[in-house]
């Protein structure tokens, strides 16, 4: 006898069609699995047999064959324990075929015969969007998470009884619903104005925000550099629909979603420890899982102490930065993961940090070899550099206005929403992807801003690489106000954050 | 060969300090005649020459070795002059251990000019650096040879300050005129090379410079001048050794004041308590060395700022003012300050100095 049920299998962050055909028949007692499967899909055998014991179904002495479908594409994963449970049982005549038809199944079994959550849900369940299946069937822990997408059917269930149940009749059981979450109240976010004084270098966190500029800060220890980049995220315009499922996907697949919540709602803030490996950075492995760079999609990807990041992993965001995704090609397959971020990093001026006041204890020699470890392409790629001075006992005790997440954020979105009219047609395109002769389209300047600027040039010993970067930044300046033109007040602000072009750093 | 060719080897030996060598050549009655000995006949000359000396006296005998010597001499455009040579700088002569010659590239500095050293620490302040490049400029721009060690910080910047108003300056090396070191300056090193003033050092072409030849150096640099300017210097500093060597020697010693308890300032404040030259202005300088600064029209013509500009210029010092105080103290919106700052320091009024600090520039 013959069964078959319909799953998918996670390939990159996209769900796959996978046919799982079950066929029992007289010879001797044998459970074969065929179909490119990989290790942890073969031990699904041993789990879906006791699973079945102990769900009370008995499966006879028998010869039981197991195929996954398509046989090239290598199946991965731990959601097709449910999927093979069900179609051995239409094999052995428990379950009608036509009781699955429609339905996406997903679910690792225990030995008892419970459902055990997956990763990648999300994805699970938009491949069923798409095929046009009625339903999900998933893992319980799952369920809220599928249930985002309002427009496919998920139920959510704890034993493989019960999804068994279901099946024969389907009547009396409704769909999960898609929680409408509202704020925990514990989850209070960052706000800028937790930071006192810094008030350059929040501006400067802004104009980058509003332009998806990258944004180096360079400062003592303890002057509020991380602070200001965890705050960042805060700052840029809620996640679009699409953008939060994009985001979900990518952390479904990595097992870092938040199950309670469902989609990831906030602009992921992601921040690599600086010993992260090449692939644990850009996405990779054996079977390519996303990297923190993809982690960070949509939202921000925080380097700190970027002089100790190893220059070679450093380099490899090069190409993803511009491309706003990256490939991960192996023998068998390809994948690509999105990897559309703000890159904010930061670093100490010298391996002691006090760099250049009287506690630094670094010689010339040594701050200029610390400088020196940063890859110069990839600082190629930072239009925003702002120093951040070491707070005094003052600035703390200070009770002046500063600067919300909340005013910054208006001043940004008034940015975006500019320059997504300006770039209309062109998707995730902002100031700081302009490239040549965009940016002399777009960045025009008038004779006193193009004097300035030559003045700028001679006086400030400014490097020529800078001069796309100032265009760029200072075109991102007057959308912050809404100017149609570039103004020289807006220029001389784009040039006050070029200072790691400057002498300073060299003597 | 001639007699400056004989000197010339005898130094490529490298084994002989200035006043042993010079002594030699005296006993043997010119540098040739010396030259003739061999190294076991050394001690006729009434020293004790020690096996090792002796062995790289004989080595340097042979021709090919000599021949080879000037070759790469030649090549690099590597000069040198003994001190019998009426172009042997004159100041330097009148020191007790002057070399018996010099190796050089580029230019020799002048005799009948002025000249001044400018040394310091080469882990100098903002203020340091500040002044050292003031003071640089501005006794270049009057006609005086500045000449200095060429190390990082102070002696840098100062020789920068010369270069600055497009006049030669001088760098001293410790090691061969060759090798630029340290390897930071080489901009420097090679604006010196190619025409704007030179470097001169006493230890042969291709020798590196170990740190007990730094001090043995400093002799050169106040043997060069007629005074030297201490910028910054800390107690028992390298900069302490040029000193001496320069009180030894008769030049004056004018010394920048710092601030009491700045360490890098430690040993200036000293010497000014043992009775140095307080230095506060260049005239102080010019002064002494009979330059007029009369009838000068001292700075170039202030440039017009607006009276926001002003504004913001009297809140800053020479100590670093960072963007927040001046947002307090002069109210001003951020925008405006920050297009401010930018416009000042493209003005030349104001520099970056330290993280997110801005400073006045000095104009004396």
């Amino acid at each position: 006898m013959y069964g078959k049920t319909e799953t998918s299998c996670i390939v990159g962050i996209d769900g796959a069609r996978v046919i799982v055909e079950a066929d029992y028949g007289d010879g001797l007692p044998e459970f074969q699995m065929v179909g490119f499967v990989s290790t942890e899909v073969r031990e699904a055998r041993e789990r879906v047999r006791a699973a079945l014991k102990n769900s009370g179904i008995v499966v006879p002495p028998g010869r039981l064959t197991v195929n996954l479908s398509p046989a090239d594409l290598k199946k991965q994963g731990n959601s097709f324990d449910l999927p093979i449970a069900l179609a051995i049982m239409i094999a052995l005549g428990i379950l009608p075929q036509q009781a699955v038809e429609g339905y996406l199944l997903i679910g690792e079994l225990s030995l008892e015969g419970e459902l055990r959550s997956v990763n990648g849900t999300l994805s699970h369940v938009l491949a069923a969007k798409e095929r046009g299946m009625k339903a999900c069937v998933l893992p319980r822990a799952n369920a809220r998470e599928g249930a985002v997408l309002t427009d496919v059917r998920v139920y959510g269930f704890e034993t493989l009884r019960e999804v068994m149940a279901f099946l024969l009749d389907p009547s009396g059981k409704e769909p999960e619903k898609a929680e409408t979450v509202e704020e925990r109240p514990d989850a209070r976010e960052p706000d800028f104005s937790e930071i006192l004084g810094q008030e350059s270098v929040k501006r400067a966190a802004a104009v980058a925000s509003a332009g998806m500029h990258g944004f180096l800060m360079i400062g003592p220890p303890g002057s509020g550099k991380t602070l200001t980049a965890k705050r960042i995220p805060t700052i840029l315009p809620p996640l679009s629909e699409a953008e939060q499922i994009e985001c979900s996907k990518i952390h479904s697949v990595a097992g870092t979603l938040d199950r309670e919540s469902g989609l990831v709602r906030r602009r992921p803030f992601r921040s690599p420890h600086h010993t992260v490996s090449a692939s644990g950075l850009i996405g990779g492995g054996v079977i390519p899982r996303p990297g923190e760079m993809s982690l960070a999609h949509n939202g921000v990807l925080f380097l700190d102490e970027l002089a100790e990041h190893n220059r070679n992993t450093l380099d490899l965001l090069r190409n993803p930065l511009e491309d706003k995704k990256i490939t991960i090609a192996r023998a068998n397959s390809s994948c690509v993961f999105p990897t559309k971020v703000m890159l904010v990093c930061a670093m100490n001026p010298c391996k002691c940090g006090y760099y250049p006041g009287s506690r630094c204890h670094c010689s010339e020699r040594e701050v200029r070899r610390y400088l020196s470890h940063i890859s110069k392409p990839l600082l190629d790629r930072i239009d925003i550099t702002v120093e951040v001075p070491a707070v005094r006992m003052e600035d703390l005790e200070k009770k002046g206005k500063t600067a919300s997440s909340e005013e910054l954020r208006a001043l940004v979105i008034r940015a975006w929403e500019i320059q997504k009219a300006r770039y209309s047609g062109r998707k995730d395109v902002f100031n700081a992807h302009l490239e040549g002769a965009e940016v002399r389209k777009y960045c025009a300047l008038d004779a006193e801003g193009r004097e300035l600027l030559r003045q700028a040039f001679d006086g400030l010993g400014l490097s020529a690489r800078a001069h796309d970067r100032i265009l760029k930044v200072a075109r991102t300046i007057a959308d912050m106000e809404g100017a149609e033109r570039i103004s020289t007040a807006h220029l001389a602000e784009a040039v006050s954050y070029r200072s790691l072009d400057r002498k300073f750093w060299t003597g | 060969m001639t007699e400056r060719e004989a000197c010339c080897i005898l130094q490529h030996m490298n084994v002989f300090d200035a006043r042993e060598l010079a002594v030699m050549i005296e006993a043997a009655g010119s540098a040739e005649e010396l030259l003739a000995l061999e190294g076991g006949e050394l001690y006729k000359l009434g020293r004790t020459i020690d096996f090792e000396k002796q062995a790289v006296f004989d080595a340097w005998k042979d021709h090919h070795l000599q021949e080879a010597a000037f070759r790469y001499m030649e090549e690099k455009g590597i000069g040198y002059v003994s001190c019998w040579d009426p172009e042997y700088p004159v100041r330097l002569n009148t020191i007790t251990d002057a070399p018996v010659g010099l190796f050089y590239r580029g230019m020799l500095p002048e005799n009948g000019v002025p000249a001044a050293a400018i040394i310091g620490a080469r882990r100098c302040t903002a203020y340091g650096k500040e002044m050292a490049h003031f003071f640089g400029a501005e006794l270049a721009r009057r006609g005086v040879q500045v000449i200095s060690g060429m190390a990082l910080g102070v002696d840098g910047y100062a020789m920068r300050g010369a270069r600055s108003v497009d006049r030669d300056t001088w760098g001293v090396l410790a090691g061969g005129v060759d090798l630029c070191y340290p390897m930071e300056n080489v901009g420097l090193y090679r604006d010196l090379t190619q025409g704007s003033g030179g470097v001169l050092s006493e230890r042969p072409p291709q020798y590196t410079g170990r740190p007990y030849d730094f001090p043995i150096r400093n002799r050169i640099i106040s043997g060069l001048v007629d005074v030297v300017l201490v910028i910054e210097a800390a107690v028992h500093s390298g900069s302490l050794i040029t000193v001496n060597t320069a009180l030894r020697d008769q030049r004056e010693v004018f010394v920048l004041p710092g601030r009491v308890g700045d360490h890098a300032s430690s040993g200036c404040n000293e010497l000014i308590k043992n009775g140095a030259q307080v230095l506060t202005c260049p005239e102080d300088v010019l002064q002494y060395l009979g330059i007029s600064v009369q009838g000068e029209t001292q700075h170039p013509v202030k440039k017009v700022l607006t009276a926001e500009q002003e504004v913001v210029l009297q809140f800053m010092g020479t100590d670093g003012t960072s963007v927040d105080d001046l947002l307090e103290q002069t109210g001003f919106p951020l925008g405006v300050l920050t297009e401010m700052l930018v416009q000042l320091e493209i003005l030349g009024e104001i520099r970056r100095a330290g993280i997110g600090g801005y400073v006045k520039n000095y104009r004396g």
